[in-house]
C-alpha cells in the first residue's frame, strides 16, 4: 500500500496553485479562529469547497499517457491502486482539515471543536470521496466544477430546492424512512448544511445515510479502477 | 515449451468493431529474447499491454507463469517502459528513479523535472529506472531505443543482454532494426493483423542476425502478407 501511495504521491503532486490555497486557508482559518474561536464555521467551509477540487485528481487522463503504468504492472493488487489513489487525493485535505481542528481546540479551550463533530466529519468524507469517484473518468478538478455548477445551477433556479435547504437548517427533527432519505440526499448534494448542524442534520440516521452514500462512490471509484482497460490515448 | 514466463494462445484484439490483429501465439521462456517488429499501427504496443494486463484480449488466453496477467504480475515481476512519452512531465527525474529503488537512483542524479529534458535524456531516464529494478523475470521494452545517442543505445543493449544472462526474459519493440539485430533470440513479425515468430538461427543461418537481414525479412513478411 505505501508503496502505491508514494508512487502517486511522486507521479501526480498537487498542483502549486492548490497547495498555495490549502496553505493560504489553514493561516486565513487560523488567524479568524484567533479572532473568534466560537466561529470556526466559515474556515471549514472553505476548506470543504476547497477539498472539492482538490480530491478530484483525476486518473484516466494520466493513466492513458501511461503516467500511471510502472503502478499498474508492480503487482499490486488494482483496488490498493485505487485506494492509494484516494488517500493521496484526500490527505493534503483531511491534514488542513486536523490542523484547523487542533488550532480550534486549542484557542476555544473548552475541550471542544465544532470540526471534529460527526455532522462535519460526514461532510469532509463527502467531500473528500464523491469528487475523486467523479473524476476518475475525467480531469483533475472535474468533480469539483461540476459539484460546484451543478450546486449554483440547483441554488439559481431551482426554488423547492432552496427552500427545502432552508426547512433542513431550520427542522427540530426527522421521522420516518423517506424524510431521512430526503434530507441526507439533501445533504449529500450540498455538504454545506452539515455545517448549520441543526437537530435535522444531527440525526443519526441522517449522518449513516451519508456515511452510506460516500462508501458506495468509494466503491464505485474502486470498481472502476479496478475493471478498467489501459490503452494509450493514441492506441485505440 | 516448457518452463515458459509468458504464453500466448491464438489471442486477439480488436478496438470496437476494428480488429488490430488474431491468433497471435508465443511463448518465452527465461533468458529469452523477443524482438518485435511490424509496422506502425499494426498492434505492437497493444500486444505488449495485453501481455502485461493492462489491456483485456478479445479472444484467446494470455499467461503468465500459468496465470492470467492480472493475478501473476505480482509473483512474476515485470519490468515494463512504454517510451519517454509516458513519464509524467512535471515529476523531478531522480524523484521517479528513486521510486524504482535505490540502485537506479544511483544511476541517474538529474534533479530537473522531465518535462524540461530533452527526448533522449528522458527515454534515458525512464530506461534506467526500468533496468535498475532488481529481480525482475521479464522485461517489456517498447521501443526502447527512440531518441538514444550512440552511447545510450550501446548501453542498451549491453544492459539487455547482461540482465538476460541472469535469467531475465525480454520482449522488446523496436523500429531500429540495426539496434534490435543480435540483442534478441527470436524475432516476432506483426504485420496486417498476423504475428510470425522466426528464431534467429532461421533468419541468419551462417552467421550473427544483421539490421540489413532484418530488413529484408520484415520486407518479405510485410509483402507476404499482402
Amino acid at each position: 500500500m505505501m508503496r502505491a501511495v508514494r508512487f502517486f504521491w511522486i507521479a501526480s503532486p498537487l498542483p502549486g496553485y492548490l497547495c498555495a490555497g490549502l496553505v493560504a486557508s489553514v493561516v486565513f482559518g487560523i488567524v479568524l479562529l484567533h479572532l473568534d474561536p466560537f466561529h470556526a464555521d466559515s474556515s471549514l467551509a472553505t476548506l470543504l469547497f476547497l477539498q472539492m477540487f482538490m480530491a478530484s485528481s483525476g486518473f484516466r487522463a494520466p493513466a492513458s499517457r501511461g503516467h500511471y503504468d510502472p503502478i499498474l504492472v508492480s503487482g499490486v493488487s488494482r483496488p490498493t491502486i485505487a485506494a492509494a489513489h484516494w488517500l493521496d487525493a484526500a490527505v493534503p485535505g483531511l491534514a488542513a482539515w486536523i490542523a484547523l481542528g487542533v488550532a480550534e481546540f486549542v484557542l476555544r479551550g473548552d475541550g471542544h471543536a465544532i470540526a471534529f463533530q460527526p455532522p462535519l466529519l460526514v461532510a469532509l468524507s463527502l467531500v473528500s470521496i464523491i469528487p475523486w469517484a467523479c473524476s476518475l473518468p475525467l480531469a483533475r478538478l472535474s468533480g469539483g466544477a461540476v459539484w460546484t455548477c451543478v450546486l449554483i445551477g440547483l441554488f439559481a433556479t431551482r426554488e423547492g430546492f432552496v427552500a427545502a435547504a432552508r426547512a433542513i437548517t431550520t427542522a427540530t427533527a426527522v421521522e420516518g424512512v423517506a424524510e431521512v432519505l430526503r434530507v441526507a440526499g439533501l445533504c449529500a448534494l450540498c455538504p454545506f448544511l452539515l455545517l448549520g448542524r441543526s437537530p435535522a442534520v444531527c440525526s443519526p440516521a441522517v449522518l449513516v445515510a451519508d456515511v452510506l452514500v460516500a462508501l458506495a462512490a468509494l466503491v464505485a471509484g474502486v470498481e472502476y479502477v479496478k475493471r478498467r482497460e489501459y490503452p494509450l490515448v493514441n492506441e485505440a | 515449451m516448457t518452463g515458459a514466463i509468458l504464453r500466448l494462445r491464438e489471442v486477439g484484439k480488436n478496438y470496437g468493431r476494428r480488429p488490430v490483429f488474431r491468433n497471435v501465439s508465443l511463448s518465452l521462456a527465461a533468458s529469452e529474447a523477443l524482438g518485435i517488429i511490424g509496422p506502425n499501427g499494426a498492434g505492437k504496443t497493444t500486444l505488449l499491454r495485453i501481455v502485461l494486463g493492462l489491456l483485456q484480449p478479445s479472444s484467446g488466453a494470455v499467461e503468465l507463469d500459468g496465470e492470467p496477467p492480472s493475478q501473476m504480475v505480482a509473483r512474476v515481476t515485470v519490468g515494463y517502459f512504454g517510451g519517454e512519452a509516458t513519464l509524467p512531465p512535471g515529476v523531478r527525474a531522480n524523484r521517479w528513479v528513486n521510486w524504482f529503488g535505490p540502485d537506479a537512483a544511483r544511476e541517474v542524479p538529474e534533479r530537473r523535472r522531465v518535462g524540461v529534458l530533452s527526448r533522449g535524456t528522458r527515454q534515458l531516464v525512464g530506461l534506467r529506472a526500468v533496468l535498475g529494478l532488481g529481480d525482475v523475470r521479464m522485461f517489456v521494452l517498447d521501443e526502447p531505443w527512440e531518441g538514444l545517442d550512440p552511447d545510450g543505445s550501446r548501453w542498451l543493449s549491453a544492459s539487455l543482454r547482461k540482465r538476460q544472462a541472469r535469467g531475465a526474459a525480454v520482449i522488446v519493440t523496436s523500429h531500429r532494426l540495426f539496434d534490435l539485430a543480435g540483442v534478441c533470440d527470436r524475432y516476432a513479425f506483426l504485420a496486417r493483423g498476423s504475428l510470425t515468430c522466426v528464431s534467429a538461427g532461421d533468419l541468419a543461418p551462417d552467421g550473427p542476425v544483421t539490421g540489413e537481414r532484418l530488413l529484408a525479412a520484415f520486407d518479405t513478411f510485410r509483402d507476404g502478407m499482402s
